[in-house]
């Protein structure tokens, strides 16, 4: 796994601590041998200035006592403060008088005496011998103790940096290594993944096309289902019109003839007209029915502009036909299963206008686009609660046909709002209005 | 995470406050400031160099004259002659004998010798045996008096009888507390911590007790190692020490201290008190001489006191403070001035 070093959490911690651990190492093995170097350096100065008073008061009460002759008995003195020096491990003292050396203890030009090994301190005698002491405290005790320290606190100081620099970093590599390690795994469960996803999309793709297949079949099947129960209700009408039909119109016709030409009985003849001018009419209707003999012939538009005419002429409707665009009119192309759908959503809508709506006026749009037919149906009548009356009033056979085009159909209505009804039915290949 | 890299801690470094270097300064800092306090350190050492003082000797001629050299006797030496001789001295003048002497405080044997070869004394009085580098031939060394070596306790104690092994113990240290077993005084404070208070080491009491009583070197050497030590460089402050320490004794010059009034104990040894009296009878073990020494230059002017501490007065006064008149004024010789244990023995006067 290629890495950056700047990004690596080790290598970026190891940079913060280092200077860490340097800052703690010397504040700590410095701090206190220095600081204490300085403390017992104070210490022994005090200790000095003490130890010089103490001297020079013993100067000044031999002389005061042996007056001028303390001179003479200088070796006295010596031994006092020699006793002293030793006693307080003083490491020279000096006593001086007139510019000469009164006292000196051990001597004056001793090695040891030198800087940086000494510290001298001044003390001066109050009485009437004037004269300074001079005493030196050895380093020696300051040396070895700042010695000592900086060797503890040092030996502390190495074990604290080394702790604050090598625990935080050898968790935190750890911690990469593991991190690394989920990395590898995550990387591994990723291909993994993408490779199920990729099968998934391809499945999912080929059953989607399979689907859209299967849809594409199944509106081909129900398009062509349609056309076959159009074209045999066609059939059963044609059937009727020349079969039935005609074989009524020549049964009437010979009912005529015979009247004419055998009045025997005047009641039962126009009984029997009555009843195959009632058959005829029964024909007719269910010819109309089965299949509309203006659809085929005069289109969609001309059907529907006729049923409309037919319903006004009634008297009870007002029907307004708008059509868009102008020329769909024109179209005989829309497809005869289309055509008839929408001729027969149409048909049941205005019907339902006319039986229960109590409607004054109703209006029929048919608009086609690119895609779709539309065919909205919008009466001015009492409306209805459609969740009471479900699929009642024929809408479950306006969705039916709809559906079996593929398209839909949508009923707005509540009571006393009229009501729209709305189907979109898509347009088959090669039938968008010109 | 882009291309397996980890981004913990955020974008790189470039992008962000450089933390590091906030640290390093840190460092840089205590490194300054403990380098400034080793400079401290060291130039306060450095400042430390050895006294500039003159590199001759203190030469005791350069002292002013005491008094008036021509109307005053000026006498002075060993710390235990001073006060009998100031005795003596006040003991003549009662008489009637005019005297102008200064007895100055004592300065030791060899002190006064030097400052009687330097005009800066008349007349030096001695404990000692003169050595031989002190002898000059001009010296008159005149004798008056022998004083018992003693030893002194803190009269607090009330000692007043010891043997000689009681004694020999508090020197070995076997006895550590008071009284020292029996022939203690009948009114000893018990339980005082006995402390032996030592002279210097050229105090002419002490060389009297190395030379006559061989134990006591061994138990003074021995004294002198112990970490409490207390060692005591003149007369007076021997004689205060001791007054003053619970449970003291030490070896003093007992005709100095009945001279001086000092409230110390002597106690007998072995049923000798060390006085005038033990002297003349030979019982006391333990004694010293006392000389004044003048020379050709002083011997005219010191002449009024040299009679003096031979007269019959002095040597009364003498005697009553515990010291033994002796001698008679005699030219100076090598090894015939004041003696201790010399061959022959000065002789002694008739109180």
């Amino acid at each position: 796994m290629p890495t950056r070093p700047d990004l690596q959490p080790s290598a970026v911690l190891g940079r913060h601590l280092l200077p860490l651990a340097v800052l703690v190492w010397a504040l700590v093995a410095g701090v206190a041998p220095l600081g204490q170097g300085l403390l017992q350096l104070a210490e022994l100065e005090d200790r000095g200035d003490r130890l010089a008073a103490r001297v020079a008061a013993l100067v000044d009460r031999e002389t005061t006592w042996q007056a001028q002759l303390w001179r003479y008995d200088t070796q006295k003195l010596r031994e006092q403060i020699e006793l002293l020096r030793a006693t307080e491990g003083l490491a020279a003292v000096l006593v001086e008088h007139a510019g000469s050396v009164a006292v000196a203890v051990p001597s004056p030009d001793a090695a040891a005496l030198q800087a940086p090994q000494v510290i001298w301190r001044l003390g001066a005698t109050r009485g009437a011998v004037p004269a300074r002491v001079h005493v030196a405290v050895a380093l020696a005790p300051l040396w070895q103790r700042m010695a000592w320290l900086a060797a503890l606190f040092g030996a502390l100081a190495s074990s604290l940096a080394a702790l604050l620099y090598w625990l935080p970093l050898r968790t935190v590599r750890s911690a990469e290594r593991r991190i690394r390690e989920l990395v590898v795994e995550l990387q591994n469960s990723k291909g993994e993944l993408q490779g199920l996803a990729d099968t998934l999309e391809q499945r999912v793709a080929e059953r989607s096309a399979q689907l859209a297949r299967a849809a594409e079949q199944l509106r081909e099947l129900t398009a062509r289902s349609a056309r076959l129960q159009e074209d045999e209700r066609r059939s059963i009408a044609r059937d009727l019109h020349d079969g039935i039909g005609q074989t009524l119109t020549a049964l009437r016709l010979q009912l005529q003839a015979r009247t004419a030409k055998y009045p025997v009985d005047d009641r039962d003849l126009p009984l029997l007209l009555g009843l195959v001018d009632q058959a005829l009419d029964e024909t007719r209707r269910a010819v109309r029915r089965l299949a509309p003999p203006l659809l085929a012939e005069l289109g969609l538009v001309a059907a529907v502009r006729q049923m409309a005419d037919a319903l006004m002429a009634r008297g009870q409707l007002t029907i307004e036909l708008a059509v868009e665009p102008a020329d769909l009119a024109n179209n005989h192309g829309l497809g005869a299963a289309l055509d008839l759908a929408c001729f027969r959503i149409v048909q049941e809508a205005l019907t339902n206008a006319a039986r229960h709506s109590r409607a004054s006026e109703v209006e029929v749009t048919l608009r086609a686009d690119a895609q779709h037919l539309h065919c909205e149906i919008h009466d001015n009548g009492c409306g209805f609660d459609p969740a009471q009356v479900l699929d009642g009033h024929g809408l479950a056979g306006m969705r039916e046909r709809a559906a079996l085009l593929g398209g839909e159909l949508q009923v707005a209505t509540s009571p006393g709002q009229g009501c729209r009804v709305t189907a979109r039915l898509p347009l088959s290949p090669g039938t968008a209005p010109r | 995470m882009a291309n397996g890299e980890l981004h913990l801690l955020g974008p790189p470094d470039a992008a962000r406050p450089a933390g590091g270097a906030v640290l390093w300064l840190a460092v840089a800092v205590a490194a300054v400031a403990l380098a400034s306090g080793s400079f401290a350190l060291l130039s306060r050492l450095a400042r430390e160099a050895a006294p500039e003082v003159g590199s001759s000797a203190l030469d005791p001629r350069t002292a002013r004259p005491i008094a008036n050299q021509d109307a005053w006797l000026r006498v002075g030496g060993s710390g235990s002659c001073i006060a009998l001789v100031r005795r003596a001295v006040a003991a003549c003048r009662a008489a009637g004998q005019p005297l102008a002497v200064v007895v100055h405080e004592g300065i030791g044997s060899g002190g006064g010798l030097a400052a009687l070869a330097d005009g800066a004394l008349d007349v030096a009085l001695v404990s000692r045996p003169l050595k031989q580098a002190e002898i000059k031939n001009d010296l008159l060394i005149v004798p008056y008096a022998r004083s018992p070596v003693a030893l002194a306790i803190q009269p607090e104690l009330e000692v007043e009888d010891l043997s000689l092994p009681q004694v020999e113990a508090l020197l070995a240290g076997t006895a550590l507390q008071w009284p020292v077993g029996r022939g203690a005084g009948p009114a000893t404070r018990d339980g005082q911590t006995a402390q032996w208070l030592l002279r210097e080491h050229g105090d002419s009491s002490h060389e009297v007790l190395r030379a006559r009583w061989r134990p006591f070197a061994a138990y003074e050497a021995a004294a002198r190692q112990s970490p409490q030590a207390q060692v005591l460089f003149h007369d007076r402050t021997m004689h205060a020490t001791l007054q003053a320490t619970p449970g003291a004794f030490g070896w003093v010059d007992a005709a100095a201290v009945r001279a001086e009034g000092v409230p110390l104990a002597l106690p007998k040894i072995d049923g000798v008190a060390p006085d005038s009296e033990a002297l003349a009878q030979s019982r006391w073990p333990w004694w010293k001489d006392q000389a004044a020494v003048t020379n050709g230059r002083s011997r005219a002017k010191s002449m009024p006191l040299l009679q003096c501490l031979s007269s019959d007065v002095a040597g009364k006064a003498m005697f009553a403070a515990g010291a033994l008149p002796i001698g008679a004024a005699i030219d100076a010789q090598p090894g015939q001035g004041p003696t201790q244990g010399h061959p022959a023995p000065l002789p002694v006067r008739a109180p």
